[in-house]
C-alpha cells in the first residue's frame, strides 16, 4: 500500500508576547492584592481597591471580568452582577503605568455565609501572540452574622519520609461551615511527657472550603529512636480568628518507621 | 519596565562590587568595640544592663534613662544631684551571674592600649575611672580632656594606657565609673549625661571624616525613611558626631535636622537630589531618588488575611527594676472588630497595665515558641517597609529580631515618636523602612527572621506608670516586586535545552497518532504568601483566536475545540495533552491511551492515560489539554441517553461545561487542568481518600511542561496552530 505522505507543515504555534524578549514571556499585568477577605453585613456597601502594573513594554488592554467561585448552595440564586461591580471594565495600561481598579461590593440582603468571586485581568493578546497569560486574584466576603464556623479534623498521618531522617505529616481538614477557613498548620512532634522535639511547618495559604476536605502536607526535620510519641495537630483558622487543635500517639519503630498512628476520627 | 536577564559573568562582575565595598565599610564598622552603656554595641560586643551589668549609685545621686536628650540610640543616662557639697557617684559593674550585686571580673586586656570614648554633658565637674577585682581603681577629670561643665554634648576619647595605668585590666569590675570631684562645687538639682560608653582596643584621634549611610537610596516619595551619619579619626576609628542635615535638589523635610540619625520625607513626586550631614566644616552626602512606588508584594502578619506566625505577650515582671516579684506588669490581646482603621474591618487590641519601671508587649515570630530555631529568610522585603496602623494614648517601641540576636539584646527599637507619629488616641497609618531597623542594629538579619514585629510600652519612655488601650491593624511587610521575575515562560527544544520563540512539531504522516513537541515550556515563579495555582488551557471559541474553532461543542460532543485547529479548514482539530515535571527529562514518552473499559457510547466512557513511569518512579503524568468550551456528557436522568432538553446551563440539558468541577459554580478554575500549585508540580495521580489531584514533586520552580497532539484527526494537509493556549495564574 502505498503510504500517502501528510505534510502537515507544523507547527508554529507558540509566538511569544513581545519581540524585544523574544524567549520569555512573562506576566504582563500583575494585580495587587493577590486575595481579600471581607467581613460585611447584609446591604452594606464598600469598595475594594485592586492596582494594576503593567511589566511589560507595550500598552496592554486589560479585560476584567469576576468568576463564580466555589458558590454554596444557599447563595446559587444570587448573580455575581448583584453584588460585585469592577469599574472599569476595561482600560488601556501604558508601559509601567499603575492603576486603581475599584471593586464595587453591595451585601444583597438574601446572602448566607460567603459570596467569593475570582476576578480574572486579562490582557488582550496582541497579533502573532500566542501565548497568553492571565493573573486572577480571588475576593471573599463573608456574611457578617450568618457565618458558620464548622471545621474538624478528620484524618492525620505521620510517616517516614524520603529517607530515615525526616517524617512527613499529613493532616486533613473537613469544613462543614459555610465560610472558607485558611489554616495555618502546626505539628509539634513531642515525646511521651509532652516534651518537645521539633515542630513541622506546613505551607500556609491553602483555603478549604466549605463541604470540602483538604489536606495538608508538611515535613518535619527529625529521626526519632523506636517509641512512643505524641503529635500535637495545631491549626490557626487565620481568617476566622479562631483556632483547632488535636493530640495524637504514634509508634515509631526502627529507622524512623511509623508503625501505628493511633487516630479516632471524629465519628468513630 | 520590563527586567532584563543578566548574563552570569555579569552578575558575578555585579555581586563583586557590593561585595568589595562591604569589604570596605566593614573596615569602617570595627567590631573591636566594647559598649558598657551603649545601644550600638551589645552583646557579644558590649554589656546589657540588668542582663550582664547592673548600673549602681553611690550616694547623693539619682540616675534615670533619658529619652529626649540623648546622642545615641533610644536614651542617654542622666544623673541627678541630690544634695549640695555630698559626694556622689555611679558606675557599671560586670554582674554576669545574675546575682545581686556581685561584681565579677571581666577581661579587658585587649582595650588596655586603646581609649574609652563616651558622649558626655555636664553641670557639674565630674571625674571617670575604671576599677578591677583587687580594688585598684583610677581616676581621670573630664576637665583635663576639655570638657568644661557647660551643660553641651561632647564626645570624648580618653586613652587608656596612661590616665587608667594600674588596673588590671584582665580583672576589671567596673568599667566605667563617675563621680563628683570638689565638694564645694556640687549643687543640688545639677544634672549630668552620659550616652555610648564604650571601650576601644584603638586610641580615637580627632574626627577626620564622616560617612552618611545609605550612601544611595531610593524613597518612595512621601515616606520616611533614616539615614545615619558616622564620625571617623584618621585611622578610621569611629568618633561620636552630631551633624546637621540639609537637602538638596528635592523637595521634603527632616523630622530632625540634627543629630547622628535623621529622618527625611519627600514631598516631592519624583526627582534626584542630596542629603548632606555637615560636621565642623566635614560634611558626607547620600544620593536620593525619588519615586512613585506602588506596593505589590505583601508579607502579611497581622490582618484580614489572619495571623502570621505566633503571636505573643510578654511583661517585664520581676525584672521591672524593683525586684520584688510582684506581678505589677501586665498585657492582654483580644481581636475586636468593632474598633479598626478606614478600610479594615478588625484590629488587635492590647489591654496594659506598667509601673514606671516597667514593660509590655507583644510580638508576632516565625514558628512555635518552643521552637527556638525557626526563622524565615524574608531578604526580599529588605528594601520594603513595615506598614501598620495604629491607635495609641502613649508612644510606643517597635523592633525586630533575626534569629542570630539574642531575645535581650534588640538594639532595632524605634519609637513611633521619632516618626512623628502621635500618640493622640486616633489612627495613624505607619511605614517605617525596614532598612531603618538595621540602621540601628547592623546585625539584624532579614534572611534569618524571628521576631517580624514587636511592640511595647514601657515605662521609662512614657515617664511613669501608665495603663490603657492601644490598637493595632494590618500590619505587614510591604515591597515593590518587579514583577516580571515572578512569572516567566520560556520555550525551549527538547533535543539541545536552547531557547527559541516558538513550540513546533516535527513534520508528520497520515494517521501519525501522539507525537511529542520538539519543544517544552519552562516556568518560573516566585510566589507571594498566598495559595496559588497556574492551570492551563485553550480558549479556541473566543474572539480574536486564530485559527477560531467554528465547531459547537454546546449541542454536538463530537465538537471540541481543544488543542491545535487547522488554519485553512478550522473545524479540523488535534488534541493536545500536557505532562508538568520538576527536571528536564529527555525520556518523556509519547502518551499511550487507555479507555475505562466501559462502551465508547456510554456516558461514564472515559479514555485515560497510561501512567508513563509507573508508580516506583513516580512523576508527572499525562493531562488531556481542555479548552474553555471544552464540555462533556454528564447524564442527569441516568437514562444512557444524551437528552437535549433546554439549552446549554438549563437543568436538564445533559452537555455540560468540562471546564470546571462538575456539578457546582466553580467555574473560576479547572482542578485537572492545574498544573502547578503552592504545594507543587501536578502528578496526573488522584488521593482516592479525597478525591483531589496530587501536587507532590519538588515545588521549586523552574517547572517544565512538556506537550504533546494527537494527529489523527488531522486529515487535511494544512497548519494546525492555536493563539490562544493560556496559562491563568490565580491566587485563592
Amino acid at each position: 500500500m502505498n503510504k500517502r505522505i501528510l505534510y502537515v507543515f507544523l507547527i508554529a504555534i507558540f509566538f511569544l508576547a513581545t519581540a524585544q524578549d523574544l524567549y520569555a514571556a512573562s506576566a504582563a499585568v500583575s494585580i495587587s492584592p493577590v486575595k481579600k477577605t471581607l467581613v460585611l453585613p447584609r446591604g452594606e456597601e464598600k469598595e475594594v481597591i485592586y492596582t494594576a502594573i503593567n511589566n511589560s513594554d507595550r500598552t496592554q488592554h486589560v479585560v476584567v471580568r469576576p468568576r463564580y467561585w466555589h458558590v454554596s448552595e444557599e447563595n446559587t440564586g444570587i448573580q455575581m452582577t448583584a453584588w460585585l461591580n469592577m469599574i472599569p471594565a476595561e482600560f488601556d495600561l501604558e508601559p509601567g503605568e499603575t492603576r486603581n481598579i475599584v471593586g464595587k461590593i453591595t451585601v444583597p440582603e438574601e446572602a448566607v455565609g460567603e459570596l467569593a468571586a475570582m476576578i480574572a485581568f486579562t490582557p488582550i493578546p496582541e497579533e502573532g501572540q500566542a501565548l497568553n497569560i492571565i493573573f486572577s486574584v480571588s475576593l471573599y466576603v463573608i456574611i457578617r452574622g450568618t457565618e458558620e464556623i464548622d471545621c474538624r479534623l478528620t484524618n492525620f498521618m505521620i510517616d517516614r519520609y524520603q529517607d530515615a531522617n525526616s517524617l512527613i505529616a499529613k493532616v486533613s481538614l473537613e469544613n462543614k461551615g459555610n465560610t472558607h477557613i485558611t489554616p495555618r498548620v502546626n505539628v509539634h512532634v513531642q515525646d511521651i511527657l509532652g516534651r518537645e522535639i521539633k515542630t513541622g511547618n506546613f505551607k500556609y495559604g491553602k483555603p478549604v472550603y466549605p463541604g470540602t476536605t483538604q489536606d495538608y502536607f508538611g515535613e518535619i526535620y527529625t529521626r526519632l529512636k523506636p517509641g512512643i510519641y505524641k503529635a500535637w495537630v495545631d491549626m490557626e483558622l487565620a481568617n476566622v480568628s479562631s483556632r483547632l487543635d488535636k493530640k495524637f500517639y504514634f509508634l515509631v519503630g526502627l529507622k524512623n518507621r511509623v508503625i501505628y498512628t493511633f487516630f479516632r476520627r471524629p465519628n468513630e | 519596565m520590563r527586567s532584563r536577564r543578566i548574563s552570569a559573568k555579569k552578575w558575578l562582575l555585579l555581586l563583586a562590587v557590593p561585595i568589595l565595598l562591604s569589604m570596605l565599610a566593614l573596615g569602617n564598622a570595627r567590631a573591636d568595640e566594647f559598649g558598657v552603656l551603649s545601644e550600638s554595641h551589645l552583646y557579644p560586643d558590649g554589656l546589657v544592663l540588668n542582663t550582664d551589668s547592673r548600673l549602681e549609685w553611690w550616694s547623693n545621686i539619682s540616675t534615670s534613662a533619658d529619652y529626649a536628650d540623648k546622642r545615641e540610640g533610644k536614651s542617654s543616662l542622666k544623673g541627678t544631684v541630690q544634695a549640695d557639697w555630698i559626694w556622689f557617684g555611679c558606675g557599671v559593674m560586670y554582674d554576669q551571674d545574675g546575682a545581686p550585686w556581685s561584681a565579677q571580673p571581666k577581661n579587658m586586656s585587649a582595650y588596655s592600649n586603646g581609649s574609652l570614648k563616651f558622649w558626655v554633658k555636664t553641670e557639674t565637674d565630674l571625674k571617670v575611672g575604671i576599677k578591677d577585682e583587687n580594688g585598684v581603681e583610677k581616676w581621670v577629670l573630664l576637665q583635663d580632656f576639655g570638657i568644661a561643665k557647660d551643660n553641651q554634648w561632647r564626645f570624648a576619647s580618653i586613652p587608656i594606657s596612661g590616665n587608667f595605668s594600674g588596673v588590671d585590666f584582665s580583672k576589671v569590675t567596673y568599667l566605667f565609673m563617675t563621680a563628683s570631684v570638689f565638694p564645694w562645687t556640687i549643687t543640688a538639682n545639677s544634672t549630668f549625661h552620659f550616652d555610648n560608653v564604650r571601650w576601644d582596643t584603638a586610641a580615637t584621634g580627632s574626627m577626620n571624616s564622616i560617612d552618611v549611610t545609605p550612601s544611595a537610596y531610593t524613597i518612595a516619595s512621601g515616606l520616611p525613611k533614616a539615614f545615619k551619619a558616622q564620625g571617623y579619626d584618621a585611622s578610621g576609628n569611629t568618633v561620636g558626631t552630631y551633624p546637621s542635615w540639609t537637602s538638596s535638589g528635592v523637595s521634603g523635610s527632616f523630622i530632625n535636622t540634627t543629630g547622628a540619625i535623621t529622618i527625611f520625607t519627600p514631598s516631592a513626586l519624583s526627582g534626584s537630589g542630596t542629603l548632606t550631614a555637615t560636621d565642623n566644616a566635614l560634611f558626607d552626602n547620600a544620593s536620593i531618588l525619588v519615586e512613585q512606588i506602588t506596593w505589590n508584594d505583601y508579607f502579611n502578619l497581622y490582618g484580614e488575611e489572619g495571623l502570621y506566625g505566633s503571636i505573643g505577650i510578654y511583661d517585664s515582671d520581676d525584672n521591672d527594676g524593683d525586684e520584688d516579684g510582684i506581678e505589677n506588669n501586665s498585657i492582654t490581646l483580644d481581636t475586636v472588630t468593632n474598633e479598626h482603621p478606614p478600610g479594615e474591618t478588625e484590629s488587635l487590641k492590647a489591654t496594659y497595665s506598667i509601673i514606671q519601671k516597667g514593660w509590655a508587649g507583644a510580638f508576632i515570630q516565625e514558628g512555635a515558641f518552643a521552637d527556638t530555631a525557626a526563622n524565615r529568610d524574608v531578604g526580599a522585603y529588605e528594601d520594603g517597609y513595615l506598614h501598620f496602623w495604629v491607635k495609641t494614648p502613649v508612644d510606643l517601641e517597635i523592633n525586630l529580631r533575626s534569629l542570630n540576636i539574642a531575645g535581650n539584646n534588640v538594639a532595632s527599637g524605634i519609637l513611633l515618636s521619632e516618626y512623628n507619629i502621635a500618640a493622640d488616641n486616633s489612627w495613624h497609618e505607619v511605614y517605617i523602612a525596614l532598612m531603618d531597623f538595621k540602621l540601628r542594629d547592623a546585625r539584624l538579619d532579614f534572611t534569618q527572621m524571628k521576631v517580624y514585629f514587636n511592640t511595647a510600652v514601657v515605662g521609662d519612655i512614657l515617664g511613669g506608670a501608665s495603663s490603657g488601650i492601644f490598637y493595632l491593624s494590618d500590619v505587614r511587610y510591604v515591597r515593590y516586586n518587579p514583577g516580571p521575575e515572578a512569572f516567566t515562560v520560556a520555550i525551549k527544544r527538547r533535543d539541545n535545552n536552547n531557547t527559541e520563540g516558538e513550540v513546533g512539531w516535527p513534520s508528520m504522516q497520515l494517521g501519525d497518532g501522539w507525537t511529542l513537541a520538539e519543544h517544552y515550556l519552562e516556568i518560573t515563579y516566585d510566589p507571594v504568601e498566598t495559595a496559588w495555582a497556574v492551570q492551563l488551557y485553550t480558549d479556541n471559541m473566543r474572539t480574536g483566536a486564530s485559527p477560531k474553532y467554528p465547531g459547537s461543542p454546546t449541542t454536538i460532543l463530537a465538537q471540541q475545540p481543544a488543542g491545535l485547529v487547522g488554519e485553512l479548514n478550522s473545524s479540523v482539530a488535534c488534541p493536545m495533552a500536557w505532562m508538568a515535571l520538576d527536571e528536564v527529562n529527555a525520556d518523556v514518552p509519547v502518551p499511550i491511551e487507555t479507555d475505562n473499559g466501559q462502551s465508547p457510547n456510554h456516558p461514564d466512557y472515559k479514555i485515560y492515560f497510561d501512567s508513563s513511569w509507573g508508580a516506583a518512579d513516580p512523576k508527572g503524568e499525562w493531562s488531556w489539554m481542555k479548552d474553555l468550551s471544552s464540555t462533556k456528557w454528564d447524564d442527569k436522568n441516568g437514562n444512557l441517553s444524551l437528552d437535549l432538553t433546554g439549552s446549554f446551563g438549563g437543568p436538564d440539558y445533559e452537555i455540560v461545561s468540562d471546564f470546571a468541577e462538575a456539578g457546582n459554580q466553580n467555574v473560576g478554575t479547572d482542578d485537572y487542568s492545574t498544573l502547578l500549585d503552592m504545594n507543587g508540580v501536578s502528578t496526573g495521580w488522584i488521593d482516592i481518600s479525597t478525591g483531589m489531584k496530587v501536587y507532590d514533586l519538588n515545588a521549586g520552580s523552574p517547572v517544565r511542561l512538556y506537550l504533546a497532539a494527537k494527529f489523527q484527526t488531522a486529515r487535511e494537509r494544512q497548519k494546525y496552530r492555536t493563539n490562544s493556549l493560556t496559562m491563568e495564574l490565580y491566587h485563592e
